[in-house]
């Protein structure tokens, strides 16, 4: 018989390329708007460029960028708020989540109700959000003035956006709504896969509920646990729409955290250079603190 | 340890009742296996006896103290799940000591008794691995050792043999009867296997649809089953069953089987009564005997030791009798059981004989044992 061509991915011994063939798409996609956008900006950050500009000719490598960032107060108050943001924003999110995945494991009768209605602050568009949240707090027609005022605890309308701790608390407030469904979802599913038998065996060596929760609900949701809070973490680090539609960073920077200030220095003062060096000071962050979590997240199942 | 006292137990689930009027007293020490088809009811009794779940009504007392209402961690009992049910992120030893830290217990205390009961099943070299390293036989060790440790008054065990596979679990079988006999606690086992039910237990109940069939010894459950259910439900294979219709030619009631007429040692009062005749498999010989007949095997499977052989039943004599579980015979068959057979089978015809003193009989409408 004549041989041709044809290309007879059956064959055991071309089974994988079928796989290569499969992931092509999706690598070069990757490759594209990830990997060649970093690439250029790891480089950038060691010029000194304003408009950062494909057709222009390089300019000499320098270090400037990072000597200036790691001296300058901005930088270094911009951590902070990150640091501050990450902490409590992903606190909350993890009280308020589990808790909320707690009540609706339980069966009740709405469940599926109740259960859409924990999910419902994930599925609104972030600046919908936030300009909602901005109405409320409001300093001269807001619901939360006239609440606290009712309810005693101040007498005196706040202005809510003018006074740095109270800013920071707003955005905190609309983030941990934003943020807390996801970790609701994802320990609703990790509460799914307890077996019931756990409990009840728990439950005939005499263990009561506080006891059950922290010997056998805590640690069974510990793998989960670690992945949702590097998520929530990378998702506090990395959110910029939240902070920047309801303060832009302000007022005195109070809420200015590390993507915002890298927003602010690239498109608002076109320092691309430095704002690429704030990026990849960033993403090192990042990586490592995702690393430090994930990497002891497998000796636990 | 105590004895166990369940009364008039009953539970429902909406209309479904899954447990009908329960009552049996179990003796302090004793070793009692609830067995029957699933979803006859004998789990969710264990699991009302541990306290997981709520009975519709009735009472139940625990060494004399009514625990009807107790939470489970109240009842000093201890339970050995099917699947074993150990805490993945605790090391074998915290997973054996739990119960008692749970009680707040002394932990030098917990210390020496999770090592005294490690060494009773041989786990000391395991305290300190955790679940996922072990076997599933060790598992079952330490699940069984989480039980012991609390030294409860009685024991529950639902199915804790199901998950092994098959030579382990006659190996653990084994295991827990002489478990039982050395530590002397009161036992309730639930299983769906008859075999297992047949070796452990001092007495077995015997369910089905929720209501208790049987509650007797092993060998009197053999020996004297109480109905069909019964009957066919204990032995391996199960009781073969013919139909028949008593006729009385002179003193004594006789039935038509193959083909013969075979007297049989009952009251006069049967006669014209239909009923279904009960004939163990291994009661059937090679060879003549009291009533002899020859047939043409279906088919014939060897064992060994031992040779099953299918026998086609004559129409008249074909019994509609609804087997349970697994348990899917054919109404048209019966086995015959033959051990060490020297009888050869010559152009495809064998003798069989059996006696009709081995017979059981069942009325065929109520189902139960006529004496």
């Amino acid at each position: 018989m004549k041989p041709r061509f044809s290309l007879d991915l059956a064959r055991p011994s071309r089974r994988h390329w079928l796989g290569y063939l499969l992931l092509a798409p999706a690598v070069l996609l990757i490759g594209l708007i990830i990997i060649y956008p970093l690439i250029v900006s790891v480089d950038i950050s060691f010029q000194n460029v304003n408009i950062a500009r494909l057709d222009q000719p390089r300019r000499p490598f320098t270090t400037a960028n990072y000597e200036r960032l790691f001296a300058s107060g901005d930088f270094w108050n911009a951590s902070w708020v990150t640091l501050k943001l990450i902490v409590i924003v992903s606190l909350f999110c993890f009280v308020i989540g589990l808790a909320t995945a707690l009540l609706v494991n339980n069966k009740f009768k709405g469940r599926t109700f109740a259960r859409l209605l924990v999910a419902l602050p994930w599925a609104m568009p972030e600046v919908i959000a936030v300009v909602i949240f901005a109405w409320m707090f409001d300093s001269s027609f807001g619901l939360m003035n006239w609440v606290f005022i009712k309810l005693g605890f101040i007498d005196t309308t706040i202005n809510w956006f003018s006074s740095p701790a109270a800013a920071f608390a707003v955005v905190c407030i609309t983030m941990i709504w934003k943020g807390y469904p996801f970790v609701s979802i994802m320990m609703l599913a990790g509460l799914q896969s307890i077996p019931e038998d756990f409990y009840n065996a728990a439950r005939v060596d005499g263990a009561n509920a506080w006891q059950r929760l922290v010997n056998i609900t805590i640690p069974s949701l510990m793998p989960v646990l670690g992945v949702t809070l590097v998520l929530v973490m990378l998702w506090v680090f990395r959110d910029f729409s939240i902070i920047y539609v309801m303060t832009g960073g302000g007022p005195l920077k109070a809420t200015q955290s590390l993507s915002i200030m890298t927003y602010e220095q690239a498109f608002g003062f076109f320092k691309m250079g430095y704002a690429s060096a704030i990026g990849v000071v960033t993403l090192i962050i990042c990586v490592i603190a995702s690393r430090l979590m994930i990497g002891r997240a497998p000796d636990n199942i | 340890m105590a004895g166990i006292h369940i009364e008039r137990v009953t539970k429902s689930y909406g209309q479904l009742a899954v447990l009908k009027d329960f009552s049996l007293e179990v003796k302090d020490g004793e070793f009692v296996v609830f067995v029957g088809p699933s979803g006859c009811g004998k789990s969710t009794m264990l699991k009302i006896l541990a306290g997981l779940e709520e009975a519709s009504s009735g009472s139940i007392r625990i060494g004399g103290r009514d625990v009807t209402d107790l939470a489970p961690g109240d009842r000093d009992i201890a339970m050995v799940f099917q699947n074993y049910a150990l805490y993945p992120h605790l090391t074998v030893r915290k997973n054996m000591g739990f119960g008692l830290k749970m009680r707040g217990t002394d932990s030098t205390e917990i210390d020496r008794r999770v090592t005294d009961a490690a060494k009773i099943l041989g786990v000391e070299h395991l305290l300190d691995r955790r679940p996922k390293a072990l076997s599933g036989g060790q598992r079952q060790r330490v699940a069984l050792g989480r039980a012991i440790v609390r030294e409860p008054q009685a024991f529950l065990m639902d199915e804790p043999l199901s998950n092994l596979d098959a030579k382990l679990r006659v190996h653990t079988r084994a295991e827990i009867s002489a478990l039982h006999k050395r530590l002397g606690v009161t036992t309730i086992y639930v299983t769906h296997d008859q075999i297992e039910a047949m070796t452990m237990a001092d007495r077995i109940v015997i369910m089905r649809d929720g209501i208790i069939q049987q509650i007797a010894d092993p060998d009197t459950m053999f020996r004297k089953p109480a109905n069909l259910f019964v009957a066919g439900f204990i032995g391996s294979p199960g009781m073969n069953f013919l139909r028949a219709t008593v006729t009385s030619n002179g003193a004594n009631p006789a039935v038509r089987l193959f083909g013969h007429e075979v007297p049989l040692q009952a009251s006069q009062s049967l006669a014209g009564r239909d009923v279904v005749v009960g004939l163990r498999p291994e009661h059937i010989v090679a060879g003549p005997g009291p009533v002899t007949f020859e047939v043409t095997p279906r088919l014939v499977e060897s064992l060994g030791s031992e040779k099953y052989i299918y026998v086609d039943v004559p129409s008249e004599n074909r019994a509609e009798v609804a087997r349970s579980g697994g348990d899917e015979r054919r109404t048209d068959t019966i086995i015959a059981r033959l051990i060490n057979p020297d009888e050869r089978i010559a152009d495809g015809r064998i003798t069989l004989s059996f006696d009709p003193a081995r017979l059981h009989l069942f009325d065929a409408t109520t189902q139960a044992s006529i004496e």
